[in-house]
């Protein structure tokens, strides 16, 4: 058995000449819930589908289990479920012999649980996929690849389209799957939800991976500091570390990646100046991270 | 516990197979009463054996004229309207299956569809290669009859894999050959070097196919001409103006004049159809005549006077069906009144639709008449055109039906398969059958123009409908309970 679930070394990949992601290395371990956060187009899926072995990359090598991901074996896939961006379902079916028809081919399927978040969650067994909202459809999406509870999750923003309430359930059966020792790898825009579930944020920028880090030190070590001096700042005020500086005459507010007691002391002793630090959230600290 | 290969069998029941079991009853409808006249015109009434003997001698020329119809029936228009269906259906839909985002994480799921696929074929090739070799008693190889067979349906479904839009020209060619074919001398057996020759190319497309669709991946370039589940966007993509269009290359088509079908063809919905549809009657006409004049001998006469003649109605058409419904449906929203709208989108379908249709006969009679110089008299051509284009009000009628349930495909493929019966079973183009036909199915198709053209007026449009909640629908409003829908 392989120490990690997921691993990517050097893995480039690109599309016509383009490159979308340029030598990521990512090791994931098991019962770690990692969540990718990135701008539109900076190749979140395009990881995720190489992750899964659905893409090739040009370099660099993927294993999934121990496994190459481009040749999955039967029992590799098993243990694992994947939600995609766009819930691409066949429209003349019915929920519920979707649902059959994903359950057949899975040795273990967790019924109870899909028929307990089917109910939750207001999808009739009866109705065609097609009519359903896009909020409906991911919904199913969801179902099917929670239904024989794998190992490895990959979500590709699944709750984009999901209301509040059944994102919430949704949050919570994520969490239910995590106290079991399942990994999760999740994608998404929505920051809160993975401030409740993630250990590690992995943040990509332009193709490579710019944070990779957990959570609670990310919070820990990114801050924003407001500085306030008696005298206007000097021309040439600067802070180590820092994402980004606003300046204005006696005051700044300056964004930092590497903020500590030591060095808030030291910025204080250093330019005669009152420093007021203010925690982050995992939005702020994505937009701050993105900007620089 | 539950059956992987059960589940995936019940991923078949999908309205596009419904064209498919249509013209699969068809064929057996066909198949048992030409095998049980065979059998009727071979039995004798008691009598002695020598007396016996004599009279089948003497039915002899007429059992195998009916021997041979069956197996040119066989083997000809309905089993290639079966397998073509068969196999271009199965390549797309095992594409759509297993194409799907999830579907490569899925265990098993690629050689469960395979496996079930090659059985289908196996079942469908069996059956059909058992019919033919005992049915009649001609004592036809059973070998070429295999490789016949396999080849309808594995040429489709190899191009159906590689470039679904080669499958157009196939529609637009195989008709050809196969409507001007009726009638002619049947040639049977063909040589055996032939026979290996199209056995190895259908197993070929088979085995090629097949191992594409077991590492199916997005990596694939045919990856991304798979036709979708649903009504993919890029079926009715804009091509491009029209290289004769003067007035757009000089720049004024911006400023659409406020006729109707120079409105329509502004907007998505009418815009491919048209300017297509007289080119694509040409191209179809003139395959049509050339195949008539070169590899069947016809005479101008006999393609103008050939009862197959009805059956060019079904091309045109197959534009109006592909329509993109919910582009229509999102283009009622324009600022221009909702009847407006319609009368000016269906008059561009319309027009297109006789374009093309005229196109064709217009091709087909050129050709003829370049190739062997024979004037067609108007005396030969007016019954078959009003026949065809009665056939034509009928099919435009069924296409422009708003709901785009399966309910449409049933009806389309049955009308195909009644003009198509022209074919096997001449029509008398002269007296009362030929007005009492023609009549009915002009008013059939003016019915139906009318109804849908109320329908898109004044209902709201479910594209997405089954024909049962329509029909609960209508109830409902009969009963004066349900609101409109």
């Amino acid at each position: 058995m392989s120490e990690f679930v997921l691993t990517l070394n050097n893995v480039s990949k690109s599309f016509d000449l383009k490159s979308v992601l340029s030598n990521v290395s990512l090791a994931v371990a098991p019962g770690c819930v990692v969540g990718l956060l990135g701008k539109n187009g900076t190749g979140k899926t395009t990881l995720l589908k190489c992750a899964l072995g659905l893409l090739k990359p040009q370099s660099g090598r993927i294993h999934v289990f121990g496994e190459p991901a481009w040749t999955l074996s039967g029992e590799a896939k098993a243990r694992i479920g994947y939600v995609p961006q766009t819930p691409a379902l066949y429209p003349w079916m019915r929920v519920g012999q979707i649902i059959d028809y994903q359950a057949s081919f899975y040795p273990h399927w967790n019924d109870d649980l899909i028929e307990r978040l089917r109910n939750g969650w207001g999808l009739d067994p009866s109705d065609k996929v097609g009519p359903l909202s896009v909020g409906q459809q991911q919904k199913l999406s969801i179902l099917l690849a929670i239904g024989h509870e794998p190992d490895l999750l990959v979500l590709d923003e699944p709750a984009a389209a999901l209301d509040p309430e059944a994102r919430r359930s949704f949050v919570r059966t994520v969490l239910d799957l995590v106290g079991r020792g399942r990994t999760v790898l999740f994608s998404t825009h929505i920051t809160s939800d993975l401030e409740r579930i993630a250990e590690r944020i992995v943040i990509l920028e332009r193709g490579a991976i710019a944070v990779d880090e957990d959570l609670d030190r990310l919070k820990e070590r990114v801050k924003r500091l407001h500085i306030t001096a008696r005298t206007p700042l000097p021309a040439g005020f600067s802070v180590p570390g820092s994402l980004r500086l606003e300046r204005n005459g006696t005051e700044a507010l300056v964004s930092v990646h590497n903020a500590s007691p030591e060095m808030i002391r030291d910025l204080e002793s250093r330019w005669s100046v009152a420093v007021d630090v203010e925690d982050l959230s995992l939005e702020d600290i994505f937009l701050e991270v993105t900007r620089a | 516990m539950r059956n992987r290969y059960r589940a995936a069998l019940r991923t078949y029941r999908r309205p596009a197979f419904l064209g498919v079991l249509i013209a699969a009853g068809g064929w057996l409808v066909m198949l048992g009463l030409m095998i049980f006249l065979s059998r009727l015109l071979y039995q004798v009434p008691d009598a002695p054996e020598p007396v016996q003997n004599q009279m089948r001698e003497a039915r002899a020329p007429q059992v195998r004229e009916v021997q041979l119809t069956v197996v040119s029936g066989c083997m000809g228009f309905y089993s290639f309207v079966l397998l073509s269906l068969v196999g271009a259906g199965l390549s797309i839909h095992l594409k759509a299956m297993l194409g799907a985002p999830t579907s490569p994480l899925v265990p098993g799921l690629r050689q469960t569809h395979l496996a079930l696929a090659g059985l289908m074929i196996a079942g469908v090739i069996g059956v059909l290669a058992l019919a033919i070799c005992c049915g009649p008693g001609l004592g036809v190889s059973p070998l070429a009859v295999v490789a016949y067979l396999l080849a309808m349906l594995a040429i489709p479904a190899f191009l159906a894999h590689w470039r679904p839009e080669t499958l157009v020209v196939m529609v637009i060619v195989m008709p050809g050959l196969v409507v001007t074919r009726q009638g002619r001398a049947f040639i049977w057996p063909p040589s055996t070097p032939v026979t290996i020759v199209v056995l190895a190319v259908a197993i070929g497309c088979l085995v090629s196919v097949g191992m594409r669709l077991a590492r199916f991946n997005e990596e694939m370039h045919e990856f991304h001409l798979r036709i979708q589940a649903g009504v993919s966007p890029r079926a009715t993509r804009v091509l491009g103006p029209p290289l004769g269009d003067i007035r757009y290359w000089r720049g004024v088509g911006a400023r659409a004049p406020a006729n109707l079908l120079w409105r329509a063809r502004h907007w998505h919905a009418a815009w491919g159809t048209l300017w297509l549809a007289p080119v694509t009657g040409l191209c179809f006409g003139a395959t049509t005549g050339f195949v008539a004049m070169f590899l069947w001998h016809f005479s101008v006469r006999d393609l103008i006077g050939s009862p197959s003649l009805p059956y060019l109605a079904v091309i045109p058409v197959v534009g109006v069906l592909g329509q993109n419904r919910p582009l229509l449906m999102q283009e009622l929203l324009r600022p221009q009144s909702r009847s407006e709208h319609v009368r000016a989108v269906g008059a561009a379908l319309a027009t297109a639709t006789f374009l093309c249709w005229v196109s064709i006969l217009a091709g087909a009679v050129l050709t003829c008449w370049i190739l062997k110089q024979e004037d067609p008299s108007i005396e030969d051509l007016w019954r078959p055109a009003i026949l065809s284009l009665s056939c034509l009000l009928t099919l435009f009628g069924i296409v422009t039906w708003p709901y785009r349930s399966a309910f449409i495909y049933v009806c389309y493929f049955g009308m195909c398969g009644v003009i198509g019966s022209f074919a096997l079973v001449p029509m008398p183009l002269s007296g009362h059958g030929f007005a009492i036909a023609s009549s009915a199915l002009a008013l059939a198709g003016v019915f139906l123009i009318r109804r849908s053209y109320l329908h898109w007026v004044n209902d709201e449009v479910d594209w997405n409908s089954d024909v049962w909640s329509l029909l609960r629908s209508w109830r409902s409003r009969s009963a004066g309970a349900g609101s409109p829908r």
